[in-house]
């Protein structure tokens, strides 16, 4: 116990010293003001009311972002990952190799990458025309929500193919085996033996990939343009531009806890479904 | 064997290859209605191939698979009439034990009050009905493989199949379980046809035996026959702790390397006789023998003897004085009943 204690000490120390208290003060700052530039110590709901008021709408489009990117990566992760752990006989773990290799792709280099295939005069635009699909550029390609949500999708499912492959490597094949001597259909197989021993996988895969698409910043930033622009520029802008450090930190700890709203919904259902059976109940 | 009746399993000239490599070379099997039936043979002998393409999880290379008369070959294992015990029982983690038994009646949309009633009969046969609510995970292994009986006998398969369904039990446990099994084959009356390596355990549960080895059934027959008359050497050698003694035949004369010779009708040339360990016993005219290890097995004592052509033979012996009678070192003579002939092949 003591040698517990001892063990866990340096690291708890970082992450009160230089996490937990930092965040806690930032939270205590979202009750302060500001004036001529300066904080000023209050208690003041100003910053959470222009939280609510001006950023209710951007907050809804912000999280609505983070629910697709969560839903589409999980949904493309699971479709991997099932394929990698039992489709692809032993070539499944070199295939989550190469999963694991596309991190090391910078991140802005994938939104440039992005960036040149989407624009104006970006590769499917060039390719659109070439084949005289269209006589001019598309704009709405670039500088658009969709164009937000494919990059995110494309950064994160790495992010969520793993953890769904660790949960299917612990699915049996003989349960598989098992449900279909007994009757069960593929579909009935996928539904009720496979995706139900993998719940603990697919659920951090969507936590992973939804709060890190709700909380980026950069990527709209850079794909986004006016039309797909989310709640974390404006944090930013906030913070650098305005000065407003109560505004900014209202609008961090605003997001936050609608997130982890989210996220805690999502649990509550998922041990729901775990107790629902396919039937039997005696 | 043969019947004037369809026979509720036919397997006509079936055969597995992965690759090049034959796993199990074409073979007939018929199993009646209520039989008992083991596939025994050593590990990668084809017989777990054989059980995966009865239930419909391995397609076979050629031949033909009927059950009831009904050509089953190409159907999946979920559109068969059978069911399956696996070896490492594949429970459903996620499900109580109530639900993993209900599993395959949920499916078939029966009404909640005849699945709950039917998983409580499972149950009951297997002797686990204060178990229904536990999770998997908290059940022992005797249990587990209880609950993969229950899993598969709701269905009322018309084939019960059991892929060494022991094999993962402690020696205590496995006899009580082939007592369950045996009670259990009583009282439903099915058909049940199950893979073991395990000698004892064929000749413990099973009516019927098919020894396989290399791919291919050496012997189909009652264990009686199997253990009394081996139709090869290696069915001799694989069933029981028999010593297989070299010998020639000239003219319906067997002459053994030991010394004994004794009448025997057949071909001319090499042969080997099976000696049952039972039917060994001190002669005073017989074939001298030094005693080379003694174990005592409580009921009985196992006696290695040397003999003078520097075989092995082995003898059983189940007086009570026995541990007295051979000791390590004894010079002593020696003689059996009878003996099984087997043509064996040049060396």
């Amino acid at each position: 116990m003591r040698r517990a204690i001892l063990l866990l000490a340096p690291s708890f120390t970082v992450l009160i010293g230089i996490f937990a208290i930092p965040v806690l003060l930032l939270f205590v700052v979202s009750f302060w003001s500001v004036k001529t530039f300066r904080l000023q110590p209050d208690f003041s709901f100003a910053a959470w009311q222009r939280f609510f008021t001006v950023y209710g709408d951007l907050t809804l489009y912000t999280l609505a972002v983070g629910l697709a990117v969560g839903l589409f990566c999980t949904l493309l992760g699971f479709v991997f990952a099932y394929a990698a752990r039992f489709k692809a006989g032993r070539f499944g773990d070199l295939l989550l190799v190469a999963t694991l290799i596309t991190l090391f792709g910078g991140y802005l280099v994938k939104i440039y990458a992005w960036k040149s295939i989407l624009g104006a005069d970006g590769l499917l635009n060039q390719a659109l025309m070439g084949i005289g699909l269209t006589d001019q550029p598309l704009a709405f390609l670039i500088y658009s929500r969709g164009a937000v949500i494919i990059a995110l999708v494309h950064f994160l499912l790495p992010f969520a193919i793993l953890p769904i492959y660790a949960a299917l490597r612990n699915v049996s094949e003989t349960t598989i085996e098992a449900a279909r001597d007994l009757g069960a259909s593929a579909s009935q197989v996928l539904t009720r033996v496979i995706v139900p021993q993998c719940l603990s996988g697919l659920f951090s895969a969507f936590a992973f990939c939804f709060l890190l698409a709700a909380g980026d910043y950069v990527t709209p930033m850079l794909l986004g343009g006016t039309s797909g622009s989310m709640l974390g520029q404006f944090v930013l802008l906030e913070f650098s531009t305005n000065f407003n450090w109560p505004a900014g930190s209202a609008m961090s700890f605003g997001l936050l806890f609608v997130c982890l709203l989210v996220i805690g919904a999502l649990a509550a259902m998922g041990s729901r479904l775990m107790r629902r059976s396919p039937g039997a109940a005696s | 064997m043969t019947s004037q009746y369809t026979p509720l399993l036919k397997l006509s000239g079936l055969s597995k290859s992965f690759g090049a490599a034959r796993a199990v070379e074409p073979l007939d099997l018929a199993v009646q209605a209520g039989d008992f039936c083991a596939i025994l043979g050593p590990s990668g002998c084809g017989k777990s191939t054989l059980l995966r393409m009865i239930a419909g999880f391995i397609e076979p290379s050629s031949g033909s698979i009927a059950i009831e008369g009904r050509d089953v070959t190409r159907l999946g294992p979920e559109k068969r009439p059978t069911n399956m015990v696996f070896q490492s029982y594949g429970l459903f983690p996620h499900l109580t034990v109530a639900e993993n038994v209900g599993f395959g009646l949920a499916l078939q949309k029966k009404s909640k009050d005849e699945v709950s009633q039917r998983t409580e009969e499972a149950l009951r046969l297997v002797r686990l009905e204060a178990f229904g609510q536990r999770m998997i995970d908290r059940l022992s292994g005797g249990q587990q493989q209880r609950v993969a009986l229950a899993r598969a006998l709701i269905m009322r398969p018309k084939i019960l199949l059991l892929d060494e369904p022991l094999a993962a039990l402690d020696l205590k446990l496995r006899h009580q379980m082939q007592e369950e099994l045996r009670r259990i084959h009583h009282e439903i009356g099915g058909t049940f046809i199950f893979v073991t390596h395990d000698q004892s355990e064929a000749f413990a549960l099973a009516n019927l035996v098919a020894v396989m080895n290399q791919g291919r059934v050496e012997q189909i027959g009652s264990p009686s026959d199997v253990y009394l008359s081996p139709a090869t050497l290696f069915v001799a050698d694989f069933v029981g702790e028999t010593s297989l003694l070299a010998g020639e035949r000239r003219q319906g004369r067997v002459t053994l390397k030991a010394g004994p010779h004794f009448v025997s009708a057949g071909r001319d040339g090499p042969v080997r006789a099976i000696v049952r360990p039972e039917r060994v016993a001190l002669k005073s005219d017989g074939v001298p023998a030094v005693v080379t290890d003694a174990v005592f097995f409580g009921a009985s004592l196992k006696v290695s003897l040397r003999l003078p052509s520097d075989e092995t033979l082995i003898l059983r012996s189940s007086e009570a004085d026995a541990a007295a009678r051979y000791r390590i070192g004894d010079k002593l003579t020696v003689g059996w009943e009878d003996q099984q002939v087997i043509d064996a092949g040049p060396g």
